[in-house]
């Protein structure tokens, strides 16, 4: 019988700019509520914005660089990622893995539920700067519908369209948040730790602020279940210049913050 | 961002996020059709759009993602609101892996050093994300726990529920019945049921069989066929495996079939069967044309019969409570669930459907024979005539 034997992702170019529409969609679109929920509704002050931009890069570095890029990613099976393949890997030494790898596998397909209103709802609201009384449910639940309409006739074939769209996403993270670190350059000294430490105690929120620095990391378990679609090391590289557009748009949101302090944005949660 | 590109960055940005919310869509597919295969979710209908390899589309999974983002949409309505509840159910997915990583870690023998620096590393930073996201429990938390715990349940009854029917199903050594079944085989005075009769089969072992299948061929109406084969499907922890192995049984009219799929192959049983029948009669270690002339002349394959069999538990059975209650629900996703024979893509021409209750062996009954002299007729309160 023909082997239908797993083609292997080898690094392309090509295969590079499909990953960024695969893969790095949810981490790719965090930027647009990360910030506005770790700020929350209270007067920004230096070192809050300080502490912030410091723990969304040290948890992009540990938990998304860190555990999946470099670890997790390693544990493929022949090809195939995500929770069930590395369960389908591991279950013969030990009857228990059954138990996390259900609880993780339905936790993860349950926050399936709130990751494309969350995503798409942050962008439309941005009409809102012509218009505050913009119907924007209206607009996302549209979007919705149509998104949920074309999956029957197959999307695999636009989803690699995609890629050169996230692109133009990402550069425009970098470029935007380059022009405002060029105003306040000393933000790169949030790359210090003891800031990141320093946030949860100082921050209005106090330790609970993680909660919503978290946002800018729930897409790294994602990007380990599409392993398959792309292969490891197009994931990686794209990584390097995905990350690198990330952090340049959290510290330019950071120096923006800076610019602004004493207003607040967002809502207290 | 400067006035002027605003439009532009709301463009792309709304592109951004349909494009992570298709890339989520996808990655839901994917998962339920591996939950499927590792036993972890009901049969379900999947469809696959176009030829590209990976690329399915799961009806029902769409139209619940599709139910709960837009009901999410009208709960929550804002960004927001929605960041105040996102995150909860997502973390405990990270924990999880990282315990299956550690297990991973373990048995690709790393020094356990390691091992335990990883563990503590990412459990630290993992539990706290958790214990600062708990709080979200309460802005809309419970929403995507509730979901994950629904998903949770089906998961826990679809495998230990089958884990408790299997244990019912019955086997025979299948050696007692070779002899007999292919008497019926030759027997011309039976009415031909099939060419090839196709029964799919549990047993591992090859020379085990179900006793309803046997049940099936020589009780139930007895089923002459030219070639009974019995196939056998495992699901294999490598993803893209195909394979398969033939045992002749009985000279060549009884044969057992084994397929050895990965969890991520479609189970389209009657396509490759097609095919290995094919094949081996290219190999010539079939011969389905000889027994009748006019078909070994037009070179005809002859028919097939798939034969199903729904086992079926009777809640006469004596199960503990805890299994008693897995089996209810267990019972109701079976009906919402794809029959047998659609999962294993069979088209419904050519299969039959029997459905038997498992009873659990060795139920004490007393009946006692009485000689008819003795009977007493006194205290018989109706008579069932």
């Amino acid at each position: 019988m023909a082997l239908n034997s797993n083609q292997h992702h080898k690094l392309t170019s090509a295969g590079v700019i499909i990953t960024l529409g695969i893969i790095f969609g949810d981490i790719g679109t965090s930027p647009l509520y990360v910030m506005k929920a770790a700020l929350g509704q209270y007067p920004i002050s230096h070192d809050v914005a300080f502490g912030i931009i410091s723990c969304i890069f040290w948890t992009l570095t540990l938990q998304t660089s860190f555990k999946y890029v470099i670890l997790t990613l390693q544990a493929d099976n022949k090809g195939e990622g995500g929770i069930f393949s590395l369960y389908a890997l591991i279950r013969r030494s030990g009857k228990w893995l059954l138990f996390p790898a259900i609880i993780g596998g339905a936790a993860l397909l349950a926050d399936g539920f709130i990751t494309p209103p969350i995503s798409i709802s942050a962008a439309v609201e941005g009409l809102r700067v012509y218009n505050p009384d913009v119907p924007t449910v209206a607009i996302v639940i549209t979007i919705l519908v149509f998104l949920f309409g074309i999956q029957q006739f197959g999307t695999a074939m636009v989803g690699r369209a995609f890629g050169p769209i996230m692109f133009i996403w990402f550069s425009m993270l970098g470029v935007l948040g380059f022009i405002q670190i060029i105003h306040q350059p000393h933000v790169f000294f949030a790359l210090n730790p003891m800031y990141a430490f320093e946030l949860l105690s100082i921050h209005p929120e106090g330790f609970w602020v993680l909660g919503a620095i978290f946002l800018c990391t729930t897409g790294a378990e994602a990007m380990y279940s599409d392993l398959g679609h792309c292969g490891k090391s197009n994931i990686r590289i794209s990584w390097i210049f995905v990350k690198i557009c990330l952090l340049l748009n959290y510290f330019g949101q950071g120096a923006w913050a800076m610019r602004t302090r004493g207003f607040t944005v967002g809502k207290t949660r | 961002m400067p006035q002027s590109f605003l439009p532009y960055g709301i463009i792309i940005a709304t592109c951004a996020s349909i494009i992570a919310s298709q890339a989520l869509i996808s990655g839901s597919f994917t998962l339920i059709s591996e939950a499927m295969r590792l036993n972890l979710w009901p049969k379900i209908k999947i469809n696959y759009p176009s030829i590209m390899r990976g690329q399915i589309f799961v009806p029902s999974t769409n139209f619940i993602l599709f139910a709960g983002t837009i009901l999410v949409t009208l709960i929550f309505r804002e960004s927001a609101n929605m960041e105040a509840a996102y995150g909860l159910a997502i973390t405990l997915t990270m924990l999880m892996t990282t315990l299956l990583f550690t297990a991973y870690l373990r048995l690709k023998r790393v020094n356990s050093f390691w091992t335990i620096l990883y563990l503590v590393i990412f459990l630290t930073i993992e539990l706290s994300f958790l214990i600062a996201n708990l709080v979200k429990f309460f802005h809309g938390g419970y929403v995507t726990l509730f979901i994950a715990g629904l998903i949770m349940f089906i998961m826990f009854v679809w495998f230990f529920g089958r884990k408790i029917r299997n244990r019912f199903v019955d086997f025979e050594r299948l050696k007692d019945y070779l002899p007999l079944i292919n008497e019926l085989s030759h027997d011309t005075t039976v009415p031909k049921f099939a060419t090839h009769l196709v029964y799919l089969t549990s047993a591992n072992n090859a020379m085990q069989i179900e006793s309803k299948v046997i049940y099936s061929i020589l009780q139930q109406r007895p089923k002459r066929a030219d070639i009974y084969w019995f196939v056998h499907v495992d699901v294999l922890e490598s993803p893209h495996t195909m394979e398969y192995s033939i045992k002749f049984l009985h000279d060549k009219n009884i044969v057992r079939v084994d397929f050895r799929l990965g969890f991520k192959v479609e189970q389209k049983i009657n396509y490759y069967f097609r095919k290995v029948i094919e094949e081996m009669i290219q190999s010539g270690e079939i011969d389905v044309y000889s027994r009748y002339e006019s078909l070994n002349k037009n070179k005809v394959i002859g028919d097939f019969r798939f034969v199903v069999i729904e086992k079926m538990i009777s809640y006469e059975n004596k199960l503990v409570f805890m299994d008693k209650f897995i089996m209810y629900f267990f019972d109701y996703l079976k009906i919402l669930s794809t029959s047998e024979k659609k999962s294993f893509g069979l088209d419904s021409s050519n299969v039959l459907l029997e459905k038997f209750p498992i009873l659990i062996k060795g139920s004490n009954v007393k009946l006692k024979r009485v000689p008819s002299s003795n009977f007493d007729y006194s205290n018989i309160i109706d008579t069932d005539n």
